[in-house]
């Protein structure tokens, strides 16, 4: 620019070669000079000026950022520290001052481990150091320690240390956030103590609790033992010759015990449930069976009253239902129990309908009227629950603990069904209860099952719970089965039930295979039950000859021309099932390889029936197998294959007796299946007799010093031998008892033992008084 | 003697081994065995330990065997009588209970003689241990017959 301005100005003629005109040139020079430089000077002066508002204003940020830093990092609550990368301290807040003791200029620049003490981890804090990524590779990592350290002072202080990598201008730091943790701890530990001491108080309770239930179900079974004895005594006694007097105070110890015994099993029943220890049975029954033989008692009772009676079932039920027989009969039992307790007149009717149906299952209403003293309006609401009755005075006037209907409301929603009463004061009650049972199908359809499940089938698949509603119901009255005086006792074992009015059916089916000279074989590995049921068809008017398993049955058809077999399922060698299956697939010509064989079975098991059918068997008696069914069966089977009934309708099979009052057993001891295993001599016999009388006494001892040691297995060992010594000496009800102590240890039911033990040893004591009895005194 | 003592002139003097837990039944099975064979030789123990300390002392004739022993079980004292290399071939019969025929299958797969099942007949017990022990004496004296079926009488 100076160049080109001289230039402009002299460019025509330069000055310099005019002497004279120089010192003009000279001054403007020097005063083009100056304005140069004041031009120059006042740029200068501007952009300095700009240069410093900047300046000011940068300061002014770079001081707000760190008043803002400062406010954070110098609060008073939260103690900050930094270190360098080797643990040395390069800032330290108030807080961390106020925290640790150590004012900042003494924590500045010393080791942060020798600062805080680390009790708990002394070396091991650098460890702990956050992972710095070494040549800025890696994550650098935060950690999070708790430590018991000491403030300057020496007190103890427990901390939470955040420890986080920073990476500032001189390198990678530590940056730490202190936080005083000792009452959070505190509080923590207080807590836990609390807590245990809930959790030891909680234990302590349901300690005392169990121990509680222990208790009463232990003092019922430690009541329920001698009861049993008490009561098995009476009834000895009352086989005795007694006067009319005795004879009342013998009945009404026999009746107050039975009563005592219904109320321990409430109690025992109680105590199960609120341990949650009730668990319902599922096993295969017939309803009508079940009621027979209740309401057997139950008309005796009302009979005694003057009460009338009936039991309705609807007609059409299948035969077999599935679910708990014995809980249900408890139920029923409660509830009748109560209407003849408060009925003094009039009558009491029980009616039991299906009201739905699912696939496999009929919900059944059970119901009971009275005619007696009602309910309050106002008292039905408390009515199931627990230790109520609708009146206290009731109790005075009718005893009772009144856990029967709460046991009966429990009982019901088991059994996924309902309970509930209306009642008119004065007029009379109605209880019932529903409950949901499985059906077996019909005991009619079994020959045919395979149509018979179709029909279940389809009918399921064309709606799960069709409803009964709107069907006209057709009910049978089962009391009038009932013979009039129904006080004679019954016969258990093969032949429970020639009782009395088990011989109708008999009788009619002797005058039906008297001269047709049917031939059965029955295939039986238990003497005594071949025994029996030889007997049994003898009297028929049928022939009858047994083998002792499977092998021997084939063996037997192969070479005889029967007309039908009895096959037990359960044998040694070959069951029934493979004798059954090898007679229906045997490639000899047989007389009649057609021939039916009748499954007779005690197990209640799913699908046995199935199972049977499948094998090839035409139809299945459930054990103890009754005369009744027996003829029943034979019947059908017998007339059919000949297809020569004399009268087309064969009608139900009357029902054995029920068993009333009090238990029946004419099974105690059976001489004559003793003397046949004994080869009938008469010196054997006797001093076997002996022998046992000598014998048995110390193993029932050892018995029950092994069910109070509580050993099952020890306990099913030695009932297992009680059995069979009873069963060589014809001991029926001895020998059951014992199976049903085995059984039960097995399936190691402690709890059951005592009473199962105390009732065989009762059975023995029977046993004994019929040996002696029999045989004079001989130990 | 009654008629029902079935011993033969080579079935003198013949000794039995009755392995039983219980009193009465052992009782009972010595007594058959004494009506069957009244100069027979009966040895009893209560339990399995003893009958084979006796087993392997001295030779027995026949063996009879509750199942349901309380130390070791019958099918296990079979099972030594049949490894042994004396007593391989004397007849063993087992005594239980009707329950379980699996329990029988394995004794007769183990070599078992015959079986009687309690209760205890004791003409069956009896004709099953004269018949086990004439079908040795037959197979010892090298008869080609094969020993009977072993289907209870």
């Amino acid at each position: 620019m100076f160049d080109c301005v001289s230039y402009g100005l002299f460019e025509p003629q330069p000055a310099w070669l005019y002497p004279a005109w120089i010192t003009w040139i000279m001054l403007f020079a020097g005063i083009s000079l100056n304005a140069l430089l004041l031009y120059i000077v006042a740029r200068r002066a501007r952009r300095l000026a700009h240069l410093e508002q900047l300046l000011e204003d940068r300061s002014a940020a770079l001081q707000k950022s760190e008043t803002l830093l400062r406010t954070i990092t110098e609060n008073r609550l939260s103690p900050i520290l930094m270190a360098t990368r080797d643990g040395k301290v390069c800032f330290w807040n108030q807080a961390a001052e106020r925290l640790l003791g150590y004012p900042g200029g003494e924590a500045i620049g010393a080791d942060l481990l020798s600062l805080l003490v680390p009790e708990d981890r002394p070396g091991d804090l650098r460890s702990h150091w956050p992972a710095i990524p070494e040549n800025e590779q890696g994550a650098a990592m935060e950690t999070v320690l708790d430590l018991k350290a000491r403030r300057k002072s020496g007190e103890r202080i427990d901390l939470e240390l955040v420890l986080s990598p920073v990476h500032l201008p001189g390198g990678w730091h530590i940056f730490g956030i202190l936080r005083n943790i000792s009452k959070h701890l505190q509080t923590e530990a207080e807590l836990r103590e609390a807590n245990g001491r809930l959790q030891e108080a909680m234990r302590r309770a349901e300690e005392a609790n169990s121990a509680k239930s222990e208790f009463v179900a232990n003092m019922s079974h430690e009541i329920r033992t001698p009861m049993n004895g008490v009561i098995g005594m009476v009834e000895l006694l009352a086989d005795t010759p007694l006067d009319a007097e005795q004879h009342r105070y013998v009945d009404t110890i026999r009746r107050s015990g039975q009563a005592l015994l219904v109320l321990i099993n409430d109690i025992l029943d109680f105590s199960k449930m609120e341990a949650g220890k009730l668990l319902l049975e599922d096993q295969e029954f017939d309803l009508e069976q079940l009621l027979v033989d209740s309401s057997g008692a139950w008309a005796l009772l009302a009979r005694e009253k003057g009460i009338r009676f009936s039991c309705l079932l609807e007609e059409g039920l299948p035969d077999r239902l599935r679910g708990d027989p014995g809980r249900l009969r408890q139920i029923l039992n409660n509830l009748t129990g109560n209407a003849l307790k408060f009925t003094t007149e009039g009558e009491i009717g029980i009616r039991i309908f299906g009201v739905a149906e699912r696939e496999k299952s009929i919900l059944m209403r059970f119901e009971v009227h009275d005619t007696g003293i009602g309910i309050p309006r106002s008292k039905i609401e408390l009515l199931f629950d627990k230790f109520s009755q609708a009146d206290a005075s009731t109790t005075r006037r009718y005893g009772g603990t009144g856990l029967g209907l709460a046991i009966s409301r429990q009982l019901a929603g088991l059994m996924e069904g309902e309970i509930g009463v209306s009642s008119e004061e004065g007029k009379g009650s109605e209880f019932w209860f529903t409950a949901w049972l499985g059906r077996e199908g019909c005991r009619e359809r079994v020959g045919e099952i395979p149509a018979a499940a179709v029909d279940i089938l389809s009918a399921a698949a064309s709606g799960g719970d069709s409803s009964f509603g709107g069907r006209v119901r057709q009910f049978r009255d089962l009391a009038a089965f009932l013979p009039e005086e129904a006080e004679a006792g019954a016969t258990p074992g093969f032949g429970e039930g020639s009782g009395p009015e088990a011989k109708p059916a008999e009788g009619k089916a002797a005058s039906m295979f008297r001269g047709r000279k049917s031939r059965i074989l029955l295939v039986e590995d238990n003497p005594i039950n071949q025994q029996v049921a030889t007997g049994v068809l003898q009297r028929m008017g049928l022939q009858a000859d047994a083998v002792g398993n499977g092998a021997e049955a084939v063996l037997a058809v192969q070479s005889v021309p029967y007309d039908l077999v009895l096959m037990d399922l359960q044998m040694p060698v070959m069951d029934g099932l493979e004798a059954a299956q090898r007679i229906r697939n045997s490639p000899r010509t047989l007389p009649d390889r057609r021939i039916p064989i009748i499954a007779m079975t005690a197990r209640a098991v799913p699908g046995e029936r199935e199972r049977c059918l499948v094998a090839g068997m035409n139809d299945f008696l459930p054990k103890p197998v009754t005369p009744a069914a027996l003829a029943a069966c034979l019947q059908k089977w017998l007339l059919e294959k000949y297809a020569v009934s004399p009268e087309p309708a064969i009608g139900p099979a009357p029902r054995p007796l029920p068993v009333l009052l009090g238990e029946c057993d004419p099974g105690v001891f059976d001489l004559a299946a003793m003397r046949k295993l004994l080869m009938n001599d008469e010196e054997f016999v006797r001093s076997v007799l002996q022998n046992f009388l000598e014998e048995l006494p110390k193993e029932i001892r050892t018995l029950g010093e092994l069910v109070f040691s509580g050993n099952c297995k020890a306990v099913a060992r030695q009932a297992h031998s009680i059995k069979g010594a009873a069963g060589n000496v014809g001991g029926e009800a001895m020998k059951s008892a014992a199976r049903e102590l085995e059984r039960a240890a097995n399936q190691g039911r402690t709890d059951a033992l005592p009473d199962l033990a105390a009732h065989l040893r009762l059975q023995f004591d029977r046993l004994k008084d019929a040996m002696e009895s029999q045989y004079g005194r001989m130990a | 003697m009654k008629d029902y003592c079935v011993e033969g002139e080579d079935l003198k003097e013949i000794k039995i081994l009755i392995v039983e837990d219980m009193n009465f039944t052992r009782n009972i099975i010595g007594h058959c065995m004494k009506l069957g064979f009244p100069s027979s030789r009966r040895i009893s123990t209560a339990d399995g330990r003893t009958a084979l300390e006796r087993l392997r002392n001295e030779a027995f004739d026949l063996i009879l065997c509750d199942w349901g022993l309380p130390d070791i079980s019958g099918l296990e004292i079979l099972r030594w009588v049949r490894e042994s290399s004396r007593d391989r071939e004397i007849p063993f019969i087992m005594i239980t209970v009707i329950d379980n025929k699996e329990i029988i299958m394995e004794a007769i797969q183990a070599g078992v003689t015959d079986y009687v099942i309690k209760p205890i007949d004791s003409e069956i017990l009896i004709i099953k241990a004269w018949r086990a022990l004439k079908n040795r004496r037959k197979s010892t004296a090298d008869s080609p017959e094969a020993a009977e079926p072993i289907l209870p009488v």
